[in-house]
């Protein structure tokens, strides 16, 4: 016998199947979406790097094993490209307390890698000394525990600027250029 | 116009002879077929007369004969290898015709045939027309549209798309940071830092650290304090931390600029 099918039926049937197709994909694209945008929203500098500035007056006292005061002014460019390299050109002045004064002026050439939680572990590759630069040592980074051999950065984004901490403290505040 | 759906894949059109797939709209069909004239006649004959064997003889007299053509069981032999050629191309897994030998033809009687009935409207008005959704549908769409505003909410306060800047000028929280804003002296705004959960600063200590008169409070400036001793890891030497920022908005560029003291005794 032959059974007899209203078209409507067939339409709506094929077009029901055709609609929970796309609202299973639709569904599917929305939380790729969230995957890819939302996560790790830390890391702000692979996501989308970072230029800014930072004009530091730093004051290192130190009572043992001898007195030290040292005391820096510093204006620090930093550019973090998104593939992990990045440059800081560090210009300004350093005394110590035996009145000796040196001029700062060097390109400190890094890799950077994200670590969680806002840190980022910097290995510098080379520095570049100007002319003026005549402070002999590469360890400025080490007084402030922050940018040295190996260390850790700790970026914050902030609603004025950008937060840079060592594992201790804050230190200063980069502002975008 | 007759239109059947054999074995629940296979859509005939008696009018145009098209044999398809799936999908009555022809143009995204899986594969189509367009069958002469003698193989329609004979498939829809077979067709009305599913549940009978038919003979060669009754076959030819219906199709051939009847219609003043000229009736040879060659003829007939040719347009059923096509028929049943049609089907197995369009991936048919059964004979839709079966030959019982000196006897005759019938459909094969483990398919199904369901005569598609029209409504008013045309075939092309029913393609292009827009059924209503049924209640379940309606909650799908409406489920799925309201699934996608609350991602896009989330994301937008998540990651604060835009110029991404995160209006906490109450707090902020970040990790075990916390920046809490202190006190608004005219255009001013005075935040601290607390490392610790449980570490606050009164607003006594800080205001103590920025003597109003130093501070030039008649434009719009964010002023940072943080002063907080802690000890080293590996030994017991107390290291006192303090930083203190001004950072000034610049009305032309729209900028902030920045200058951090920052003190470390050890």
């Amino acid at each position: 016998m032959i059974k007899k099918l209203n078209v409507t039926d067939v339409f709506q049937n094929i077009q029901l199947r055709d609609d929970y197709m796309k609202i299973k994909a639709f569904i599917l694209l929305q939380f790729i979406s969230f995957l890819t945008i939302a996560a790790e929203p830390e890391n702000v500098l692979n996501k989308r790097g970072l230029s800014c500035i930072a004009n530091l007056h730093a004051t290192i006292l130190e009572s043992s094993p001898q007195d030290l005061k040292i005391k820096m002014a510093l204006q620090l460019s930093y550019n973090f490209n998104i593939d992990g390299t990045g440059s800081l050109v560090a210009t300004g002045s350093i005394k110590n307390s035996n009145t000796e004064k040196y001029t700062i002026s060097r390109i400190v050439f890094f890799n950077y890698k994200y670590i969680g939680e806002s840190g980022y572990k910097i290995t510098v590759a080379d520095i570049e000394r100007y002319n003026l630069d005549d402070y002999p040592k590469d360890d400025l980074g080490l007084y402030l525990s922050l940018g040295h051999k190996n260390s850790v950065i700790y970026i914050y984004e902030i609603h004025f600027g950008y937060l840079f901490s060592n594992a201790f403290s804050p230190v200063f505040i980069c502002y975008e250029k | 116009m007759m239109r059947y759906l054999i074995h629940n894949r296979f859509y005939f059109d008696t009018t145009n002879g098209m044999l398809w797939v799936d999908h009555p709209n022809v143009e995204h069909s899986a594969g189509v077929f367009s069958l002469p004239e003698s193989a329609i006649n004979l498939l829809a004959f077979l067709i009305m007369n599913k549940d009978k064997i038919i003979s060669r003889e009754e076959i030819l007299g219906e199709i051939w004969e009847r219609h003043d053509l000229k009736a040879s069981y060659n003829n007939l032999g040719n347009y059923l290898y096509l028929i049943r050629k049609a089907f197995k191309d369009l991936g048919s897994d059964v004979d839709v015709i079966i030959t019982h030998p000196r006897i005759g033809l019938q459909l094969n009687t483990a398919i199904s045939v369901e005569e598609i009935v029209y409504s008013d409207l045309s075939i092309d008005e029913l393609k292009y027309s827009k059924t209503k959704p049924s209640r379940k549908n309606k909650f799908i769409y409406a489920s799925a549209f309201m699934l996608f505003i609350l991602f896009l909410i989330f994301i937008f306060y998540y990651n604060s798309l835009g110029e991404r800047y995160i209006n906490a000028k109450e707090h902020e929280e970040i990790n075990s940071l916390r920046i809490n804003k202190v006190k608004s002296l005219k255009k001013c705004n005075i935040y601290t830092i607390n490392p610790g959960v449980n570490t606050v600063i009164t607003d006594s200590e800080i205001l103590s650290k920025i003597p109003e008169s130093n501070i030039e409070c008649n434009f719009n400036k964010e002023i940072l304090y943080y002063n907080e001793p802690s000890l080293k890891k590996n030994d017991t030497t107390e290291i006192k931390h303090s930083l203190f920022v001004i950072c000034s908005h610049d009305q032309k560029t729209e900028r902030n600029r920045c200058i951090s003291e920052y003190t470390i005794e050890r």
